[in-house]
């Protein structure tokens, strides 16, 4: 038993390092969204005037819904992409499931930056995409389009989210006993039937789970615009970038960044809603 | 979950007219039967016949084979070799979705996201069952199960043994020729098993649907087969009734897995009987040869224990070894003053005298040869 004076210092001991790295940053931070810039200095007054230009100024609430319907093009595609290949990794034999999903989430491992690169070598002007389209006499010379477009954004960031879409998919997909499937067929069931009656609803969590995560993740990228989307590419995570980066308004972008939480937070408090409702 | 009203309601019985509409007597025919996974028999080629509204049972350990076989019959493995047929017609090859069989499953396999309605329609659901004929079939069939009033239950609110009947439900309310059993009591705590067991047995008498029931309880398997299929390692040992099963083994191991036995090796003598190494004894040999080698098996409550024997009666002096007493049976371990090496167990009803009875204790053993089986040493 440990005497209440050592309980006590091993919690604040415990709690130190969250409470100093973690905490108190985002207290900083959200604290700054309510000050003001004058002359290139932050002011510590209490301001909306941040959040007020946010919703005023369509460049900045139209570049933000912009940002979430390019987020949500990107999950739902990794979506209907990473469902059929969950699935089929799902219904391989035994011995092959995990080497495969192995390969599936490899690029996981690999840098970001180096992906990037790879994206804007396949898709740029002398890149592979270019070269086989050229070569297969489908374009007589080589197009611009496929790098630095809302396309390319897409594209790469639907490529790169992937693994975040499968994994979480398999997984639930790997709790589902066999005997359910087999009890379906066993009950006069098609392999179709069964996949939408019984499969399919048993997967919703994961799906969800595996679309706020792209979402999510696809929100925050700030990076991935600026490399492949060029001037296309100006996304809210840039926006917020800019702020910080580019003008030096602190405030005004801790404002945004105090958006995309509260937005991340929703989501995913939806999300925990509705899936606390499900008797799975 | 589970109180007293709703133990009653197990009991009550099924309206006959609800019986009618769930089920048939379907006639299940395996020919030949094998399967293998590369060098491992599962299943040696077995081959029986489970005859309209028969209640069979597959008894066994762990790996005999007996799940295997329920498997194969449903159509969740494919067999090696051999065809499975269902009222004549060749179901060998078919998916499990077009078999005229249901499975009832160890882990009752409910879907979790339907209701107890939901699961119980799931069949009629798939095979596009106008909505009021469905609805009607699902009432009666949890009325069957006397769950009427939990179909709108999901699978978590319902107790294990609910959820058994919705099991048992769901693949009746299909029709099903066959309804196949893999150890769905096993899950259960024994007072419930004990009740569910006698409901099932009821239920098989009102809808007379033919069932195979897998099992490796030998109490259960015995209290509600019509026969018993006893497997060992891939094979049937033996094909019989319970009571021929239990009193007329025919082999060592239908002898020894099913309660106690009393085991001896014997030779066959000239013009019938068997030479026991507690003397000759003159049981029947079914036609077995002078000098054939064999077992003979004797349950210990067919064996009496007197303290005297009157003059005519045979009976062998043995001395107690140990004294078990069992409530209503005593278990008493007795050996040949003859033979010190060999023993006998013999479970005599409880009683004034064998209260008194002690180790070292002399008593005559008592039996009737004709309780005496009689099975070959070498295996067929």
């Amino acid at each position: 038993m440990m005497n209440p004076v050592s309980r006590i210092s091993l919690f604040v001991l415990v709690a130190l390092v969250p409470s100093v790295f973690v905490l108190l940053p985002t207290i900083a931070f959200v604290a700054n969204s309510f000050f003001a810039v004058e002359n290139g200095q932050i002011v510590p007054t209490f301001t909306l005037s941040n959040y007020a230009a946010f919703l005023q100024q369509p460049e900045y609430w139209g570049v933000f819904v912009n940002t979430l319907g390019l987020c949500l093009q990107v999950s739902i595609i990794c979506l209907v992409f990473g469902l059929p290949v969950a699935w089929f990794i799902w219904r391989l034999p035994e011995r092959n499931r995990y080497p495969m999903l192995f390969v599936v989430i490899l690029p996981l491992f690999m840098s970001y930056v180096v992906k990037l690169f790879a994206f804007r070598s396949i898709l740029g002007l002398n890149g592979f995409l270019n070269q086989l389209l050229v070569a297969s006499h489908l374009i007589d010379k080589p197009q611009m389009a496929f790098l630095f477009s809302r396309d390319a954004i897409v594209l790469t960031q639907a490529s790169m989210f992937f693994p975040y879409m499968v994994l979480p998919i398999f997984l639930n997909l790997e709790r589902i006993p066999h005997s359910l499937t087999q009890a379906s067929s066993d009950l006069g069931a098609s392999a179709g039937m069964t996949f939408r009656e019984v499969v399919l609803p048993l997967t919703m969590p994961g799906v969800v789970a595996g679309l706020v995560f792209v979402f999510i993740m696809s929100l925050g990228d700030y990076i991935t615009p600026q490399m492949v989307g060029g001037m296309m590419g100006h996304t809210f995570g840039r926006v917020v970038w800019s702020q910080f980066g580019v003008t030096f308004n602190w405030p005004l972008g801790a404002s945004f960044g105090v958006v995309l939480v509260l937005v991340c937070a929703a989501l995913v408090g939806a999300v925990g809603m509705t899936s606390r409702q499900q008797r799975i | 979950m589970d109180a007293l009203p709703e133990h009653m309601n197990i009991m009550a019985a099924p309206e006959p007219a609800v019986a009618e509409s769930l089920g048939g007597q379907g006639h299940l025919e395996l020919d030949q039967v094998s399967k293998s996974y590369g060098h491992e028999h599962a299943l040696l080629p077995t081959s029986f016949q489970v005859r309209n509204g028969e209640f069979v049972t597959i008894l066994g350990p762990s790996g005999s084979g007996k799940t295997t076989i329920l498997r194969l019959i449903g159509g969740f493995t494919q067999t090696s070799s051999g065809r499975i047929l269902v009222d004549g017609k060749d179901i060998t090859r078919l998916p499990p979705n077009r078999r005229p069989c249901n499975t009832v499953f160890q882990d009752y396999a409910l879907f979790p996201h339907k209701s107890a309605a939901g699961n119980v329609g799931y069949g009629l659901m798939v095979r596009k069952v106008a909505k009021a004929e469905a609805l009607r079939r699902v009432d009666e069939a949890l009325q069957l199960v006397g769950l009427e009033t939990m179909g709108q239950k999901f699978p978590s609110q319902l107790s294990g043994g609910q959820q058994q009947r919705v099991a048992l439900a769901r693949s009746l309310v299909c029709q099903p020729r066959v309804l196949l059993l893999d150890e769905p009591l096993s899950a259960l705590d024994a007072d419930m098993r004990r009740q569910m067991q006698q409901f099932l047995k009821r239920v098989q008498r009102e809808i007379q649907t033919t069932f195979v029931f897998v099992t490796h309880d030998q109490e259960e398997a015995i209290s509600l087969s019509d026969r018993i299929v006893v497997m060992s390692k891939g094979k049937v040992e033996q094909i019989a009734s319970p009571y021929e099963i239990y009193y007329r083994p025919e082999t060592h191991f239908v002898a020894t897995f099913l309660g106690d036995n009393n085991l001896m090796d014997g030779t066959v003598r000239d013009g019938g009987g068997v030479d026991l190494p507690i003397g000759p004894v003159a049981c029947a040999t079914d036609g077995r040869g002078k000098g054939e080698k064999v077992y003979a098996a004797i349950r210990p409550e067919r064996i009496g224990l007197a303290r005297t024997i009157e003059a005519g009666k045979t009976g062998i002096e043995c001395s107690v070894a140990e004294i078990g007493f069992a409530g209503a049976m005593t278990t008493v371990r007795v050996r040949p003053n003859s033979m010190p090496d060999l023993s006998l167990l013999v479970k005599v009803t409880s009683g004034r005298w064998i209260e008194d009875l002690t180790a070292g204790a002399s008593v005559f053993a008592t039996f009737d040869p004709a309780d005496i089986s009689v099975f070959s040493r070498t295996a067929p």
